[in-house]
């Protein structure tokens, strides 16, 4: 486990240090004033000041850099141009609505996952499994965000079921928080699930082809205590994996549905943000998301290590 | 171990061929209808988009705010959006826009990652581990997000938003080429190339280069699809193909604002980015089983 | 380590004189490594090597799975570094050769492999294969590497029109054959056949030691013979190595080793060769028809 954690710290860290370096240094490196470019069209000359001044453009790279570093490291990951809100309190409540999302979405692919590619597996070569499998290559193609826009105009537009935009803290009230995350959450999950489903259709199938599947189907259990006593015990591995290591990037597919959807998460800030060159909260996502992507790969790891105790050594 | 062998048999000759190999690749890739029907599907798309100037029927950029968000009918086969401009129009040229945009990512990720592969892989040892590092590294940013950052500090641009995405692609090439060198390097005939005389070079270029080949364009297919889905994104965003130029994820920011008005719009380019990624996943998965022969090994005749 | 005479008295005085002198050599792998890729652990797959061949002898190294024996020849050609020893080819010592001298030595030593299937580059057709020595030592034009490697093919007994099928459409003694003929393509002193003929059919064996023991008379090459087949190596060796666990246990005339080995694994080893030799065989000749 120590081996673990200590490979991933030495690829996280170094690697935020570096894009967050980079960062500064392309802002340097653009050719024209980087106040002018980042303040975008049309912006006004206190704006472009305010942005020189936000960003110590005065001072030398290096500086810059290092007090920024230093200020992140304990915390201080300073403040938005276009708000003047602290970046850190603006992280941590889209983070609210981001981290909402994941959760439905990730509780989806498990639903779906396991529905999809059990049926699958069962029906091995009937037509459900090849239904199953042609509706997963089918998701797996389709963009997120335009299945999102299907599932608006479908659930929202033409039968209004579901609302089209919003979102409501979970503390506020469950019942609404779960209600406006159920579509995107269906868009975000499709193709993950539809992985996660071929996944576990191949690794089920492979299973019940074994030995000691056809000798407990000998001693007279049925399939069902079959797949849910062995099969799914043993194909749990790579299933986790695949859920693990899409929960680990879908943060970058969270930004466009969340966008579509309005919800006040990571996404449409970030998008604000470079559409208004807020390099503060540009940077604070940045690192925000790599340590997003770390954490889930390190506990893939673990998982994979908890669920397969001959890999610990 | 006898000692029979007759002069006769001694000089054996081959039997004629029946068919070479490039043939019957051939032959068993055509038996495999869904890919053929994707590869008909690729290349009507490829004509559509070079041809889009003489098969538009009208400017794809061309206001006619008279004609604002008219649904699909005889003159808009698709229908105009919500500055009248014709759908169709930009949905050919938009598959131009964001056919070359893809193919700007994948040459980023082809360019830097297959010799970057080919390195770590026939070299191994520090160098395999450091590149490997850094691979990892850059496959823990969504691309997504690399892309906007690029965007924000480098200028909103489609050729640097599908650069960032094509620094993305760069370790599904290496790790791909690295993995298959690795394997060939391990392969007699290139040691026998070694025992010739052969340099580094020339083992990388001429022996162990064209045998990865075929994983190559498997693994450029899939990615290609990866590559039109995040160009679609990132237009969809607005911060990739910058109005008025259209492409497909454009259209769909286009059609987001009218979707309670006019949700015929989301239609025509949700198909045409879904079907471009299924039918370039179908061709990969088709030269994928059409190449892996199983290699033969054992008894001789 | 004595020298032992020379056995066929087709071996002329010239013969005599040392082609490959090897010492003392040692090769150890990596077995593990940790997160920096340093290495943790080792496997000492050589240990302490020495040998001599004389032009136009063939040495047989042989041994259990694993003994070091392909390792041995990799390093005997250079196609790994020796932890520690030498290896004096022609009154040179191969570690020294700089990267031209290096291409220099590679034309007059080859390697024969095991695998037919996997000797060949499967892109490319027969008769580039076989002309490409010729190509990187001599630059000669395409035309007349063509010319070269049918030559070649007949030589061996192929068709010539093979040099125009693809590796994939040949049998495993055919393979074997184009493999000869490459190796031959640059007059050799030295080949080194590892197990060639371990995965071709019984009866295809026979035709390409043959082959084999043919070219040798005519060619007046010396072979290093890897082989873990005993019965075989008493037909075609000169002198036999026994390598256990990296180490050499014996080494002498194949005679004197069959009639009478001296150390205890080589009994062992000879106890477990399935049919004894007919001595019509032990002539140092596959019977022909
Ligand atoms: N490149 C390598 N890396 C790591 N270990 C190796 C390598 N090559 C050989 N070894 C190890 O060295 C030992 C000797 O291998 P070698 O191939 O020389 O044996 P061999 O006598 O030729 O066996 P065989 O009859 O199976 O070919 C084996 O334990 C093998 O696993
Ligand atoms: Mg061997």
């Amino acid at each position: 486990m120590v081996p673990l954690v200590a490979r991933r710290v030495l690829i996280t860290v170094p690697l935020v240090v570096v894009v967050s370096f980079l960062v500064f240094l392309m802002i340097d490196l653009v050719p024209g004033d980087p106040a002018v470019k980042l303040a975008g069209e049309n912006a006004s000359a206190e704006r472009i000041e305010a942005i020189r001044e936000q960003l110590h453009l005065a001072d030398p790279l290096l500086t810059r850099y290092l007090t920024w570093l230093g200020g992140s490291v304990t915390g201080d990951l300073g403040r938005s141009f276009v708000t003047n809100q602290e970046v850190g309190g603006l992280l941590w409540t889209a983070l609210g609505a981001t981290a909402s999302l994941v959760l439905v979405t990730a509780v989806l692919m498990v639903v779906i996952g396991l529905v999809l590619g059990i049926t699958a597996a069962v029906n091995h070569g009937r037509a459900a499994d090849r239904i199953v499998v042609a509706l997963c290559s089918v998701l797996v193609a389709t963009p997120s965000f335009w299945l999102a826009l299907l599932l608006v105009v479908f659930f929202a537009v033409d039968y209004a079921i579901f609302p089209a935009i919003g979102f409501v803290p979970l503390t506020e009230d469950p019942a609404r928080w779960l209600y406006h995350l159920v579509l995107p959450g269906l868009a975000l999950s499709a193709r993950p699930s539809a992985e996660l489903t071929l996944q576990l259709r191949a690794a089920l199938t492979e299973v019940l082809q074994r030995d000691f599947v056809t000798a407990a189907s000998a001693r007279g259990l049925t399939r069902a205590q079959i797949v849910g006593k062995h099969a799914l015990k043993n194909a749990a591995v790579p299933a986790v994996t695949v859920l693990g290591f899409r929960l680990a990037e879908i943060i970058g597919g969270a930004v466009v549905i969340e966008t579509v959807f309005s919800l006040p998460g990571l996404g449409p800030l970030m998008v604000q943000s470079v559409l208004g060159g807020d390099v503060p909260v540009i940077l604070g996502i940045v690192v925000l998301t790599m340590l997003w992507v770390a954490l889930f790969n390190l506990l893939t790891d673990l998982s994979y290590l908890y669920l397969n105790p001959k890999a610990r050594t | 171990m006898t000692g029979t062998a007759t002069p006769a048999a001694a000089r054996t000759t081959p039997e004629p061929a029946a068919q070479s190999h490039r043939v019957s690749t051939m032959r068993r890739f055509l038996s495999d209808r869904m890919a053929v029907a994707a590869v008909v599907y690729l290349v009507l798309l490829i004509l559509a988009a070079v041809f889009a100037p003489v098969l538009a029927p009208a400017d794809p950029i061309a206001q006619d705010l008279a004609k604002r968000l008219t649904p699909p009918d005889g003159t808009y086969l698709l229908g105009t959006d919500d500055l009248g401009r014709d759908q169709l129009s930009r949905l050919l040229y938009g598959a131009r826009v964001s056919l070359l945009a893809a193919l700007e990512a994948v040459a980023v990720g082809v360019v830097v990652g297959v010799p970057l592969g080919a390195l770590a892989g026939y070299v191994g040892g520090r160098v395999d581990t450091v590149i490997g590092r850094v691979m990892d590294s850059i496959m823990s940013i969504p691309g997504i997000m690399l892309a906007l950052t690029a965007v924000a500090v480098l200028g909103r641009d489609i050729t640097i938003a599908m650069m960032a995405i094509g620094v993305v692609l760069v370790p599904q090439f290496q790790r791909l080429v690295r993995a298959s060198t690795q394997a060939l390097r391990n392969e007699t005939f290139v040691e026998a190339s070694r025992t010739i005389g052969c340099s580094r070079s020339r083992i990388l270029l001429r022996h162990i280069l064209p045998n990865v080949l075929p994983v190559l364009v498997v693994q450029m297919s899939v990615m290609l699809g990866v590559a039109v889905t995040a160009e679609a994104s990132l237009s969809f965003l607005g911060v990739g193909v910058q109005p008025p130029a259209p492409s497909w994820g454009s259209m769909l920011n286009n059609a987001v604002a009218n979707t309670f008005t006019a949700p015929y719009l989301i239609y025509p380019p949700g198909l045409a980015i879904t079907l471009t990624v299924l039918a370039l996943a179908l061709v990969g998965d088709g030269l994928r089983k059409a190449t892996s022969i199983r290699r033969r090994s054992g008894e001789g005749r | 380590m004595t020298e032992p005479a020379v056995r066929t008295a087709s071996v002329s005085d010239a013969a005599q004189h040392t082609l490959l002198d090897v010492r003392g050599l040692e090769k150890s792998f990596v077995r593990s490594r940790n997160f920096f890729g340093r290495a943790t652990a080792h496997h000492a797959a050589v240990r302490d090597v020495s040998f001599s061949l004389a032009k136009g002898e063939t040495l047989a190294l042989v041994g259990e799975s694993g003994a070091g024996k392909s390792t041995v020849g990799r390093l005997v050609l250079r196609l790994i570094e020796p932890d520690a020893g030498s290896v004096v080819f022609d009154g040179t010592d191969v570690s020294t050769l700089d990267r031209r001298d290096l291409v220099r030595f590679r034309r007059r030593t080859q390697m024969i492999f095991q695998d037919p299937y996997g000797s060949l580059d499967p892109r490319i057709d027969v008769g580039t294969s076989v002309g490409e020595p010729l190509l990187i030592h001599d630059k000669l034009p395409r035309a007349e590497r063509d010319r070269r490697a049918e030559e070649l093919l007949d030589k061996v007994g192929l068709s010539r029109r093979t040099a125009a099928a693809h590796p994939s459409e040949l049998s495993g003694g055919q393979l074997q054959r184009v493999a000869i003929a490459r190796a031959l393509a640059l007059e050799p002193d030295l080949i080194v056949c590892d197990e060639p003929v371990a995965a071709l059919d019984v009866s295809v064996r026979a035709q390409v030691l043959n082959l084999m023991t043919d070219l040798q008379e005519e060619l007046g090459l010396s072979y290093l013979f890897i082989s873990h087949d005993l019965a075989l190596v008493e037909v075609i060796a000169d002198r036999v190595a026994v390598m256990r666990q990296g180490e050499i246990v014996e080494i002498g005339p194949a005679e004197q080793l069959y009639s009478a080995p001296r150390h205890e694994y080589t009994r062992e080893l000879l106890a477990a060769v399935p049919v004894p030799v007919p001595p019509s065989l032990r002539t140092g000749r596959v019977a022909r028809a």
